[in-house]
């Protein structure tokens, strides 16, 4: 097979103003609105035209249905897609004898006409010079003929191929980031790389007598694979080797293939920070070296070994708070490091007015400030981000009794138990004397006194155990879909009588005595949140005459609790069948996964997670660590950013938005001044609404098939709130400015009635160096806040605003100040920025 | 912190941002518009009050001629009796003669009216025994399952859906939406299409409001509904107007992510509702609302403050309907339900309700629309007549209270249940009420009053042709 002819390098470029006023027709912008499902279908797609009808028929998001129908065309055109004026859709195109019609409203009639052309001519379409904005090219017996920006006027020309059957291609055969010419002859493919006209790669694959070739990146690796169409089925060959290792069925004989020409290649800064959105409280520049020097399965074990964040420990203290009167019990200011003693009096108030006991002991105050300090600095990130995830699931919330220690030992003791056992952790909650308080498992009363007067058992956790911790409402596959009866109905995994079995098993604990204190063992004992609860069982446990557990026989998922039985074996036996029932898996994987990484994980995905639920590898069911390495590791968490993957990613709940804006931008923070506007936001941290947490875990966004959990959180009011916060934070605060270019803090100032603290400080030192140049830093922000992914019209929108922010020769701290804080504030509230994907 | 907060064993759900407003799949058929008004449209808004948790209907609407028979199952030492000397007696005309009395916490403020005066003039109406059903059902039918029940009966988060969306048969929250919201479809183009959103929520996203075009827009009750630093007077070139502009293009432009685009949707509703509703909610209202509301600073005569503002400025928002929601939580009462001691518990509740009712029906008054507003109370669920111990837990059927100047109040909706535990109207035996009345009937009746047509009804409520009675007489 001789190798395509060579031709001479006739290279023409258009002249700077051409290229000019095509860019600037580019920026005046053709801006989509803001959901249109279907434009966003066109950024990344296959499909196929049917000649015969003359449609188009495009999926957008590779699940081989087509989001788009639409008829365009007549007999005799070649079908393509474009994006001719780089404003991010692809458009159906059809090329007639010299004319490209362009119909870019998908309604099936033409409202753009470029000539470029003759008829004969073979059309593509791709960037060609990378600038963002598809060109057209003409293929004319072995001369490519480009047309940047998509004008009508050839800006490039180069000689390749020119045998009689030739199929032209443009594409990255070798994954340097240019496209390379190809020749399809008969099923061996020569490529150009250096489009020097000689052919320096060949492949096979193919040579069918009616097969169409294509080459496109099909797998996201950067790197153009080959795919032939043959008979309505697509053939891939992602090693180039002719080897098929991937194929789909879109289209019958007779159809056209269309394909999105465009791989968007991920670099390792962006794949680094999707690791650390993911696994941490935001990307840092540290935290990105460390993850592209260990490598993803080494930072995630370096991350699981970590030693673990230690929350302050805190006193005991009564839930009611002592006045000055009738209680004495410690002085102050000891309150806040000493233990309980009976005989030391306090009266909880400092003498000088403000009542720091009542902010500090009796309000969340200094838990919620330290867990955001943490969440900002402490090295122990997954860990922490972990126990942040189960306290959303299996949530406790100081909405009902204030108190600071006990939510401080119960956000500990997930801390603790992170990358630990699930059924180990279950069992530590249900015991939990905080949660007993919480959801009325504390003090429930199965006596015989009890049954006898007809009065059934509190139901509260017995319900929410079931419904929120463990099992949820319907049975499940291990993909986390829902399963259907023979009726084609899902399935309710438990009833009302199974709530009341599982109540009846879970009576008769109550709080443990302070025996410092005096107290003895007793039912309804004084509240007492830092010890686990005990049974109160009467003669069978020598506390009395009494036995407040239910003896009576039960019957709970299938498994036959004899009479008699004793409140640890019943609690521990209950809480064994929850953990171990079928639908824990995928109930509790599937929102593990929606937590750290995305909103709308693939069932494979929740059922390649459930299986190491299921089983570590060394037949444990519910590692916890396991379970967290499998969901960062696994492949769709860490494909390269790729358009195909449109529903990837999820909102920042406004933890994580705060959190990663200030870790992002390296601004330090004793979490004091952040506190009040995440209440505003809709997440008070440690103050859920419901044990149903901050948002439900269900939640639909509007008008569409996505689940958004966070989204329940996030509509107009709150909307304001998010970005107000960002410009109070960036805006204003004291700046000490010290002598000239020192570094500019700027930020809230420390409260002088919290011991230790330090304030929120924004350093804008580094932002100086590039404010007299809007555009390298509005690159600068982009490279910090969005790893290089913004969009070109949102940059040329910021640049505008920044450049409108007048700067004298030479320009004055100020003035630059005001430009960083420009950039960084359009950014920071920007759409693109409250999404992780 | 002012005081104190000592929380006892109670269990409050602060449904500040509850379940949320959800999309539609398409499993109800396609909702057309409304066909235009032939006359003019006139003014009509309906205030939906969500009490969240499942509010003891039992013990807001007390039989007194029968007292006997709710004594002897909530008696003074079961720890959620309400005296019999202590309530607030009403007659129903339509009751035989039979009297009732309302739980003596509905107290009132500022001169305004209590809801006993209310019932009395004719204003207010009880719709008894309501809760969601598939169709008429019997007690028989319940044990034997053989006429579908709704989904997750006693579940709090399902029942919450259900009440708002009247869809009760749905395992995922998939394509849910609410019946308020496919209200506002059907009456859609009686506002301008330049108005800002029809439906209002002042207690965040949730599904009542949300229908099919119709899309709740979340509003707070004060504070900024704008941008921190805008100035609205600003010129070309200077730096405000830049950066505003800057930041309705970035609102404005496509992205490849789902993700991002859903982000952009409520953010440019924001920008765009913003200068029109900002000064709105920012402003004090008139006379009409700062007399009934003063001093009045509950969570829920907050949010009924903000909607008589924003009912005051229906023409500059041009509105010829309005739809609200506004909600209070904790009335979850497992334990601690606390009937004796007024400014805790269940007592705390009622006597917010009972104030801001009272305020918004004053205001109302002196705005001259008390019979254009229409407002309802809604709740997960009753609670169970049969006491645990300490409180109560989930039901099924309660009353409801449905409060304008439109409403032909003064009597009974329904059929008042039968109080006997394990009686012909006891799902079993702790007293949990099947109702009589359907939701589907209850909010029929008012969409009804709104102007949705009577062949549009079923669309909006699709269980609505099971029953014999599709609306009930409280609207006239």
């Amino acid at each position: 097979m001789s190798q395509p002819s060579v031709q001479a390098d006739r290279r023409t470029t258009a002249s700077p103003i051409a290229r000019a006023f095509a860019l600037a027709v580019l920026a005046l912008g053709c801006a989509t609105s803001a959901v249109d499902a279907l434009a966003q279908s066109l950024q990344a797609a296959v499909g196929v035209y049917r000649p015969g009808i003359s449609r188009f028929f495009v999926d957008g998001n590779y699940d081989l249905v087509a989001d788009l129908s639409v008829a365009f065309g007549q007999s005799g055109d070649v079908a393509l897609l474009g994006d001719i004026r780089g404003d991010g859709a692809r458009h159906p195109v059809v090329f007639r004898n010299g004319q490209w019609l362009v119909d870019r409203n998908r309604d099936g009639t033409s409202d753009l006409t470029v000539t470029f052309g003759a008829a004969g001519d073979k059309p593509l379409i791709a960037d060609f010079d990378k600038d963002g904005i598809d060109d057209l090219v003409l293929y004319r017996n072995g001369v490519w003929y480009i047309s940047s920006g998509g004008t009508g006027t050839a800006t490039y020309a180069y000689g390749f191929g020119g045998g009689p059957t030739d199929v032209p291609l443009l594409a990255d055969i070798d994954g340097d980031g240019m496209l390379d010419l190809i020749i399809y002859r008969a099923g061996v493919w020569f490529a150009s790389t250096r489009r020097d006209g000689v052919a320096d790669r060949v492949f096979a694959f193919g040579g069918g007598p009616n097969d169409i070739p294509m080459a496109f990146d099909y797998n996201g690796d950067g790197i153009a694979d080959l795919v032939i169409f043959r008979d309505g089925v697509w053939y891939v060959s992602t090693a180039r080797n002719g080897v098929v290792n991937a194929s789909f069925q879109l289209g019958i004989a007779g159809d056209k293939p269309l394909y999105f020409g465009k791989g968007v290649a991920s670099t390792p800064r962006l794949d680094a920070a999707r690791l650390l959105y993911q696994g941490t409280f935001g990307p840092t520049e540290a935290e990105i070296t460390r993850v592209q020097t260990l490598g993803v399965a080494g930072w995630v074990d370096a991350q699981l070994a970590a030693p673990k964040s230690t929350f302050t420990a805190m006193p005991w203290w009564p839930t009611g708070r002592p006045s000055t009167s009738t209680n004495p019990l410690c002085t102050f200011p000891n309150y806040l490091t000493s233990s309980y003693s009976p005989t030391a009096p306090c009266n909880c108030s400092d003498g000088t007015g403000f009542n720091r006991c009542q902010r500090d002991v009796y309000t969340n105050y200094r838990v919620q400030n330290e867990f955001l300090t943490k969440a900002l600095t402490a090295p122990d990130q997954l860990r922490l981000r972990t126990a942040w995830a189960l306290s959303q699931i299996i949530v406790t919330s100081n909405m009902q009794d204030p108190l600071a220690y006990p939510m401080r030992d119960y956000f500990q003791m997930l801390t603790d138990n992170a990358f630990g056992n699930f059924q180990e952790l279950l069992l530590r909650v249900t015991a939990s004397p905080w949660m007993g308080n919480y959801l009325d498992m504390v003090n429930n009363n199965g006596s015989p006194a009890q049954l006898a007067a007809g009065r059934l058992p509190n139901e509260n956790y017995a319900r929410e155990l079931l419904q929120l911790f463990s099992i949820g409402l319907w049975e499940l596959r291990d993909d986390g879909t829902q399963l259907l009866d023979a009726q084609g109905k899902p399935i309710p995994t438990y009833d009302q009588d199974e709530i009341m079995e599982l109540a009846r098993a879970l009576t008769g604990w109550t709080y443990y005595p302070l025996t410092n204190l005096g107290q003895t063992v007793r039912w309804n004992a004084p509240v007492n949140y830092l010890v686990n609860m005990i049974p109160i069982e009467g003669p069978l446990n020598g506390t009395g005459t009494v036995n407040y557990h239910d003896v009576t026989a039960k019957s709970l998922m299938g498994y036959n609790f004899p009479a008699g039985g004793r409140a640890e074996t019943e609690i521990n036996m209950a809480v064994a069948l929850v953990a171990q029932h079928p639908n824990t898996a995928p109930f509790m994987s599937k929102q593990l996964i929606q937590q750290l990484v995305t909103s709308n994980p693939t069932p494979a995905y929740v059922q390649r997670v459930s299986a190491v639920w299921n089983n570590n590898g060394s037949g444990i069911r519910g590692d916890l660590k396991a379970v967290v390495k499998a969901i960062l590791t696994d492949a769709e968490a860490r494909a390269p950013r790729n358009p195909v993957r449109t529903k990837f990613g999820k909102l920042k709940e406004p933890v994580l938005y705060v959190t990663s804006l200030l870790r992002q931008l390296g601004i330090s923070s004793d979490g004091v001044a952040l506190r009040t506007p995440l209440s505003n936001m809709a997440q008070n941290v440690f103050n859920s609404p419901t044990v149903f947490n901050y948002y439900n875990a269900e939640y639909v966004v509007p008008g569409t098939n996505l689940s958004g959990p966070a989204f329940e959180i996030f509509d107009a009011t709150l909307y304001f709130q998010r970005v107000n916060w960002a410009y109070n934070l960036l805006y204003s605060g004291t700046c000490d400015t010290g002598a000239p270019w020192s570094p500019v803090l700027c930020g809230p100032a420390p409260d002088t009635t919290v011991s230790g603290s330090t304030g929120t400080k924004i350093d804008w030192t580094i932002a100086k160096a590039y404010a007299d140049n809007p555009t390298a830093l509005v690159s600068y922000v982009d490279n910090v806040l969005l790893f290089g992914t913004m969009p070109v019209g949102m940059r040329n929108s910021i640049v505008k605003a920044v450049t409108a922010v007048t700067v004298s020769t030479p320009s004055t701290q100020q003035q630059r100040l005001d430009r960083a804080r420009m950039a960084v504030y359009l950014t920071a509230i920007s759409p693109k920025f409250q999404v992780e994907f | 912190m002012s005081g104190p907060m000592i929380f006892t064993r109670r269990r409050f759900l602060q449904q500040t941002a509850a379940l949320g407003a959800l999309s539609m799949a398409g499993s109800l058929e396609q909702l057309g518009l409304a066909s235009a008004a032939a006359q003019a449209p006139g003014y009509k808004a309906l205030v939906c009050v969500f009490l969240f948790g499942g509010n003891d209907s039992n013990s807001m609407v007390i039989p007194v001629t029968n007292y006997a028979q709710y004594d002897a199952v909530r008696p003074a030492a079961s720890n959620v009796n309400v005296p019999l000397a202590t309530l607030q007696q009403i007659t129903p005309a339509n009751g035989g003669g039979a009297v009732f009395g309302l739980n003596p916490a509905f107290t009132t403020a500022n001169g305004n009216p209590s809801l006993q005066g209310l019932f009395g003039a004719g204003k207010l109406a009880v719709v008894v025994n309501a809760g969601s059903l598939t169709q008429p059902m019997t007690k028989a039918e319940y044990r034997s399952s053989t006429v579908p029940k709704p989904a997750n009966l006693f579940s709090h988060s399902d029942q919450q859906q259900q009440g708002m969306s009247s869809i009760l048969l749905a395992s995922t929250l998939t394509g849910i939406n609410g019946w308020g919201g496919r209200l506002g479809d059907k009456v859609a183009s009686m506002n301008p299409a330049t108005a800002t959103p029809m439906s209002m929520s002042f207690s965040g996203t949730q599904t009542f409001g949300t229908g099919v075009q119709v899309r709740t827009l979340a509003l707070p009750t004060g504070g900024n509904f704008g941008f921190t630093g805008d100035n609205l007077a600003a010129l070309p070139g200077s730096v405000q107007y830049e950066r505003a502009a800057a930041r309705a293009a970035l609102l404005a432009a496509g992205d490849s992510s789902a993700m991002v685009g859903a982000s952009q949707v409520n953010a440019v509703v924001a920008q765009n509702a913003s200068s029109k509703i900002n000064p709105v909610l920012t402003g004090a209202g008139s006379a009409a609302i700062t007399g009934p509301f003063a001093g009045l600073n509950s969570s829920l005569a907050n949010q009924l403050r903000a909607v008589a503002k924003v009912i005051e400025a229906r023409s500059t928002l041009q509105h010829n309907r309005q739809i609200f929601f506004v909600s209070i939580g904790g009335f979850d009462t497992h334990s601690g339900q606390g009937t004796t001691n007024v400014g805790a518990g269940l007592p705390a509740l009622y006597q917010q309700i009972g104030q801001a009712l009272g305020a918004f029906y004053r205001s109302t008054e002196l705005m001259g629309v008390a019979s254009n507003v229409t407002t309802f109370t809604l709740s997960d669920f009753n609670r169970t007549f049969k006491p645990n111990g300490a409180g109560t837990d989930h039901a099924w059927g309660g009353h409801q209270f449905v409060m304008g100047g439109g409403v032909v109040g003064g009597n009974f909706y329904g059929q008042f249940p039968d109080l006997t535990l394990g009686g012909a109207s006891d799902t079993d035996s702790a007293g949990r009420w099947i109702p009589t009345t359907a939701l589907d009937q209850y909010g029929a009746t008012l969409g009804r009053w709104f102007g949705v047509p009577d062949v549009d009804l079923p669309q909006v409520f699709p269980n609505l042709s099971k029953f014999p009675a599709p609306y009930l007489a409280f609207m006239g």
